[in-house]
């Protein structure tokens, strides 16, 4: 039932007569959701002097005309926020006409509302009005205020507990949450200052432990007497509407202290006493004083009964629980605008399309749907129910979104009206489900039931809100069904909610406009409204903007060709641009829509992109401005002239202050100064040239991100000399093409923005460091994001013309840098070192011993050699080879690639010895890693290395590595730091004397990118090959490289060997050292094509979605410096995480 | 109780701090209740009684990654207690840091990635022991002062019995953090493999 008017509608109203023009008949109940408003709405209203209904939001958006500060629009609510002021300027009285307008609005219907039952006060309790308590002060000054405060904890918990399955965290940091459960409290403790004696404040502490004390007071301060019927509601009535606390207060006759203490159930679950405690410091002392309690006190008895955090897998909540963003979508999605901005960086007609869908307004639940109630008649099982035609529709939704969950499609009308009289059998809409899925009509088990309902209400969600739905929106009406919801009512709550219907209304808009201009463009004309009913309805048949512009130009109902397709869109995109931008397109804009129509993008949404973008508002305002004369003209001059001065938007007292200074005879530059100064001042004549000058660059700042050059300045000077006005300067500017394409620029995160700009320049993609450098940059403002894009193509344009006219280069052959320092190997240092060693030889033995090896028998490691032109190595090879510690564990498998040295003889005379060897000659000239490949196929062994005739290993190699594989089952790859020489004479321990060694990292995607740290001599796991492949055999020189960036972006494990026990030649013939190889070029292929699985996604979130991830573990705030690295930030965080569970003895 | 012992102050080669770890490790060694594992990222010195394991040289780059492979290597062997020199930290294994001010990383106020992995060892530690007043004051004007987890303040002067009973007792006690702080490692690592991700 409802709560009905306690009189008669229509009797007179005695008490209405009293009410003023300035809200005399209203209270406003402020108070934070759960925090107990609802039950003391019921209590007051129980009074025959006061009408209320369930919340009715009103005041927000009437609020929002006295103040920009209240949320975003889908419009621009700045610049509605400035044209609101242009219009107040016209108004004879100004902004305060404005403001008695709205007042007049809002108490002409709150004294109808409340006609109704004759009550002498209207009380609205709307939770969310805790952030316009300014407003309605200003709007209804006689209005009378009750202002209900809780303890903080216990409306986390209940917020916890109602909305997020008792999980803290996920509440403080579900983000429309955040603001009732942080700034929520400031504004309840400012609120009574602010209200003064129109105020009267309540502890719901209070409340529910002596209702009637604290009722008579509100009575006393509500010049009414009390009525014993407030001290009992009805727990089965609601009022009017669709919000309120549907929880706690209809298990209640009265007001009960049962809940006082509730919250420490939820808030000391160890899981959720971080998150708590991190709230509690976060929250205002005054919070916690107001109610009675000591914040400081409560954190210690949190810090008591924290015994630390649950063990993995315990089933109190977590903050792992709170979703992560999906990073990976966002990349994928972000990659793809980000290539699409950086195309159109010329043009920039676009706004953001990829916004948030608009947000639902509810009593704490405001991200999610509530689900409908459970309905008496329809219990689960009850098919036969359904009666009359919204039943049947519903019935149809049903079944449809059922084709769609199961076969991923939608049902013929043969198909459909079987499954009606299937329905009409008692079938339900999972066993409609089940069926499809099995091929005939069964009745769907429990679980198959379940999973049934949830894919069809998932599939409701995407259909109608065009989004996922969250878990609890699912869970609730799950739930529902359980407590005897009827299941053909169950999308009702989705198809009927404000949301759908705003995405409807979208949609339905999107259309008319297409459909319109089809009309335009096809027969030059508008639709008539028979015309227009008519084309809709082929449109939800199917039709396409071009179908209706084919069928248009045909006479008859046509499906376009695909040339008409293209021809009819790009008709409609000059059509569209000549009615909002009032001007042709570029060719390249006409083909970016193309585009993105064949990767996506909906038809019904292009027209409304370039309706809704920047330059079709800025069109519009060049035409308001037009048509409405100078004043708002000059507005927007003193506006965009004092953001510029204050670096920030104007409030509206500083625009009135100093649009009235212009009218004194102010200039920008005087504005600019004086902000400066901080005090009112003139320039002086003399003074204009260079105030010219700084205006340029300030507004070059502001909007540009970058300083003017000499000549732009020198231009605007000359400009203003020949009398341009002054004004129109900064305007200018703000309004130009490249200010507008930064801002746009400006909504990429900059990671997405330089991998799009230079990965296609570089050739390759962008490690880590490069994209942490960039985002620190760009994040820095220290080159703004036009010029960014404008002078990297141009540095590179200059760096290509350069490199095409420069000479060769002409490094040395025998010069290396030694990987992993900064040091070169030199020739010189090579002689050098020879001349110290020759003068004092080292003592023998530096080099710590390995263990005796106890040798198997069969070979354990293939050592994969190709041989071409291998004679003058080959014999010192196989010593070295046969001469392991692992003796006949190793094998040697070596691929002749037809060399014409006549290797083969001597190979053979080592066979003979030595069985372990296997030699194949290929029966035409192979690449080095065809012939590994070979050698890959052949090999016996579980651990692979691959060798080269010039290698120089010490005799334990083989078995070091090898036992590091042996030891750890987890590591898939062996490497090692080595030594240098220039001398392929020497041998092992000669060459370790010299002591030029690498210093290697430990191999992760990153630095893999960077360089190739495992090629020299690595041994892997033979298994490696049929998880990640064989060596691409197409490659000449970095084969290898490409191989090793496969395994890392399979998470597989390298693992340094710190002992060097290698040797690397430097060739100077050799392929690898050679400036003009082919290693260069491919490495640089293979980056490009392994960079997106090395990157990270997280590189290339945008810094909220990046914090919320490591929030979600941490379960604390991370911070919000833009400038600081994501690195930095995780360092913060494993600091947060220290401080709110650290381990303790 | 199996103690994992990061040998990353050998690595620099020879110096009093690497002499006076040496002592601690030798004296730590033959206590039966201990199995003394040391990590040797070069230049480890071979210690009657315990283990010597090669692991890669420390570098100041990717410390993330370093400490995701520690962790691997902590938990293959079974450690119950990593002992970190300050310069290193294991993920989800309970750690002791043991902080002689000579073996601290340089530069420690500048806040390079070498100080801000000494302030991850110090937080990830159940037990902090500082042996000698220099290294209590660095712990205490460079990370935020001392808290309850620092119980030990040795004087040098004691000698090295006297250390290795202290450290004994705080590995003891670290290992008893294991299971009651198991939420917190977690987080820690999924943290620090976050970390990882973003390391350039």
């Amino acid at each position: 039932m409802t709560i009905a008017p306690t009189s008669d509608p229509g009797a007179p109203d005695p008490e209405t007569a009293r009410s003023d023009s300035r809200g005399d008949g209203v209270i406003f109940l402020l108070g934070l959701p759960r925090s107990g408003t609802t039950l003391l709405q019921r209590l007051l209203g129980q009074h025959r002097s006061i009408h209320t209904v369930a919340e009715p939001w009103l005041m927000l958006p009437l609020a929002q005309l006295l103040s920009n500060r209240l949320g975003q629009a889908e419009y621009d609510s700045s610049l509605a926020a400035q044209a609101l002021d242009g219009f107040a300027l016209e108004l004879p009285g100004g902004r305060d006409e404005i403001v008695e307008g709205v007042r007049r609005l809002a108490v002409d219907l709150y004294a109808s509302c409340r006609r109704q039952s004759g009550a002498r006060y209207f009380l609205d309790k709307t939770p969310r009005y805790h952030h316009i308590v300014p407003e309605l002060s200003e709007l209804l000054p006689d209005a009378r205020f009750i202002v209900l405060r809780r303890n903080p904890l216990s409306i986390l918990a209940s917020v916890s507990d109602a909305w997020f399955g008792g999980d803290v965290a996920a509440a403080l940091s579900n983000p429309h949450h955040r603001h009732d459960l942080t700034a929520g409290f400031a504004h309840l403790d400012a609120a009574p200052a602010l209200l003064g004696e129109r105020a009267c404040s309540i502890r719901y502490e209070s409340l529910v432990a002596d209702t009637e004390h604290e009722l008579r007071r509100l009575c006393t301060f509500l010049d009414i007497e009390f009525d014993d019927a407030m001290l009992a509601y009805d727990p089965d009535a609601r009022y009017k509407g669709s919000f309120g606390d549907s929880i706690g207060v209809p298990q209640h006759r009265s007001a009960t202290a049962a809940s006082v203490d509730k919250w420490q159930t939820t808030i000391l679950r160890p899981a959720n006493v971080p998150a708590a405690l991190a709230f509690l410091r976060d929250t205002p002392a005054s919070s916690f004083r107001d109610v009675g309690l000591d914040r400081d006190t409560l954190i210690e008895q949190l810090e008591r009964s924290a015994a630390g955090p649950p063990a993995p897998g315990a089933s109190s909540p977590s903050p792992r629980r709170a979703t992560p963003p999906r990073v990976g979508t966002r990349v994928a999605r972000g990659r793809r605008v980000a290539g699409r901005v950086v195309r159109d960086a010329a043009r920039y007609v676009r706004r953001d399309r990829s916004a948030p869908p608009g947000e639902r307004p509810s009593d704490g639940a405001s991200e999610s749907i509530e689900p409908a109630g459970p309905a008496a008649s329809s219990p689960i099982g009850g098919g036969g129910e359904r009666q009359g035609a919204d039943d049947r529709v519903r019935c149809t939704r049903e079944i449809g979104l059922a084709f769609e969950v199961a076969l991923g499609r939608a049902p013929t009308a043969p198909e459909l009206t079987h499954w009606m009289t299937r329905v009409d059998d008692g079938f339900m809409p999972w066993d409609v489900v089940a069926s499809l899925r099995g091929e005939r009509d069964v009745r769907a088990t429990p679980a198959a039931r379940d999973d049934a309902a949830r894919s069809m209400l998932s599939a409701a969600f995407r259909r109608y809100l065009q989004r996922e739905p969250a878990d609890a929106e699912v869970d609730a009406r799950i739930a529902d069904l359980g407590a005897g919801s009827s299941p053909w009512t169950l999308l009702e709550s989705i198809v009927a909610s404000p949301e759908a219907a705003r995405h409807r209304a979208q949609l339905e808009r999107a259309r008319l406009r297409t459909l319109w201009l089809g009309f335009e463009v096809a027969l030059g004309r508008m639709p008539s409204d028979a015309e227009m009913a008519h084309w809709s309805a082929l449109i939800d048949d199917g039709f396409m903007p071009w179908d209706v512009v084919a069928s248009l130009r045909a006479g008859a109902e046509v499906q376009a060709a695909p040339g008409e397709r293209d021809e009819a869109v790009q008709s409609m995109v000059h059509a569209a641009y000549d009615r909002y931008l009032q001007r042709e397109p570029a060719d390249d804009e006409v083909a970016g829509w193309l585009s993105d129509l064949v990767g996506g993008m909906s038809p019904w949404v292009l027209l409304e992109a370039i309706a809704g973008s920047d330059d079709a508002q800025r069109a519009r305002e060049r035409v308001a401005r037009r048509d409405d004369g100078e004043q708002l003209a000059r507005l927007r001059s003193v506006w965009v002239t004092l953001e510029v001065a204050l670096r920030r938007m104007p409030l509206h007292a500083e625009l009135a202050h100093w649009s009235a200074r212009v009218d004194d005879g102010f200039m920008p530059w005087d504005v600019l100064a004086s902000v400066a100064a901080g005090a009112e001042v003139r320039l002086g004549p003399e003074q204009h040239d260079e105030a010219i000058g700084d205006l340029v660059r300030a507004g070059y700042h502001r909007f540009l991100h970058r300083p003017p050059s000499d000549a732009d300045v020198a231009t605007w000077r000359a400009d203003i000399a020949a009398g341009r006005s002054p004004w129109v300067l900064l305007e200018s500017i703000a309004d130009s093409a490249e200010a507008a394409t930064e801002a746009g620029l400006e909504r990429l995160p900059p990671t997405l923005l330089a991998a799009a700009v230079l990965e296609p320049l570089y050739g390759r993609g962008l490690t880590p460091a490069e994209l942490a450098e960039w985002r620190h940059t760009l994040n820095s403002r220290a080159i703004g994001r036009v010029e960014f894009v404008t002078s990297t193509m141009l540095d590179h344009i200059r760096k290509t013309v350069h490199l095409r006219d420069a000479p060769p280069l002409d490094a040395d052959p025998q010069s290396v840098p030694i990987m992993g320092t900064t040091r070169m190997l030199t020739p010189q240092a090579w002689q050098a070192r020879a001349r110290e060693l020759a003068a004092q030889p080292p003592a023998p033995g530096a080099r710590r011993a390995s263990g005796p090896y106890r040798a198997t028998g069969q070979p354990r490691v293939s050592v994969i050699a190709s041989l071409y032109r291998g004679g003058r190595y080959i014999e010192r090879f196989l010593d070295m080879i046969t001469s392991q510690t692992l003796g006949t564990d190793a094998e040697l498998i070596i691929v002749d690639a037809q060399s014409p040295e006549g290797e083969r003889a001597v190979i053979e005379r080592y066979q003979a010895s030595h069985p372990n060897i296997v030699y194949r000659r290929t029966d035409r000239r192979v690449g080095i890693y065809e012939a590994w490949n070979i050698g890959v196929e052949l090999a016996r062994g579980e651990y692979l290395t691959n060798a080269n005739m010039d290698d120089i290993r010490s005799t334990d190699s083989l078995q070091l590595q090898a036992e590091v594989l042996d030891r750890y089952p987890w590591v898939d790859v062996v490497y090692q730091d080595f030594f240098y020489t220039l001398d392929d004479t020497l041998d092992f321990e000669t060459i370790a004397n010299f002591g030029f060694r690498s210093d290697l990292p430990i191999v992760t995607p990153a630095n893999l990118m960077q360089y190739n740290s495992p090629h020299n001599a690595p041994m892997w796991r033979k298994q490696l090959h049929e998880e990640v492949g064989l060596f691409d055999q197409f490659l000449r020189s970095a084969g290898d490289y490409e191989f090793w960036m496969r395994c890392a972006a399979r998470g597989k494990v390298f693992f340094k060997v710190n002992e060097p026990h290698v040797a690397y030649f430097q060739n100077p013939i050799g392929m690898s050292t050679q400036p003009d190889g082919p290693g260069h070029e491919e490495g640089m292929r293979s980056l490009r094509k392994h960079a997106d699985s090395l990157v990270s996604p997280l590189m290339f979130a945008d810094d909220e979605t990046f914090r919320a991830q490591l929030e979600s573990w941490c379960g604390v705030p991370v911070g919000e410096a833009a400038s600081t690295s994501f690195y930095d930030l995780a360092q913060r965080a494993l600091e947060s995480c220290w401080r709110v569970g650290a381990p303790s003895v | 109780m199996r103690v994992l012992v990061d040998g990353v102050v050998f690595g620099a080669g020879p110096s009093a701090a690497a002499d006076r770890w040496e002592r601690l490790l030798r004296t730590l060694a033959p206590d039966p209740d201990v199995c003394v594992d040391v990590l040797d990222r070069g230049g480890a010195p071979t210690i009657d009684g315990a283990t010597t394991i090669g692991f890669p040289s420390y570098q100041a780059r990717n410390t993330p990654a370093d400490s995701l492979l520690l962790q691997r290597v902590a938990t293959h062997h079974g450690a119950d207690v990593f002992v970190s020199t300050g310069w290193t930290t294991p993920t989800t294994t309970p750690s002791v840091a043991v902080l002689f001010a000579a073996a601290l990383p340089p530069h420690v106020a500048l806040g390079d990635r070498e100080s801000a992995e000494c302030a991850l060892a110090i937080r990830h530690a159940s037990r902090v022991v500082c042996v000698g007043d220099e290294a209590r004051t660095v712990l205490r004007d460079q990370f935020g002062g001392t808290d309850a987890r620092v119980a030990v303040e040795v004087d040098p002067d004691r000698g090295d019995a006297a250390l290795g009973r202290t450290v004994a007792a705080a590995l003891h006690a670290a290992a008893t953090t294991a299971a009651e702080a198991a939420g917190f490692y977690s987080r820690w690592a999924a943290l620090r493999e976050i970390q990882a991700r973003v390391d350039g």
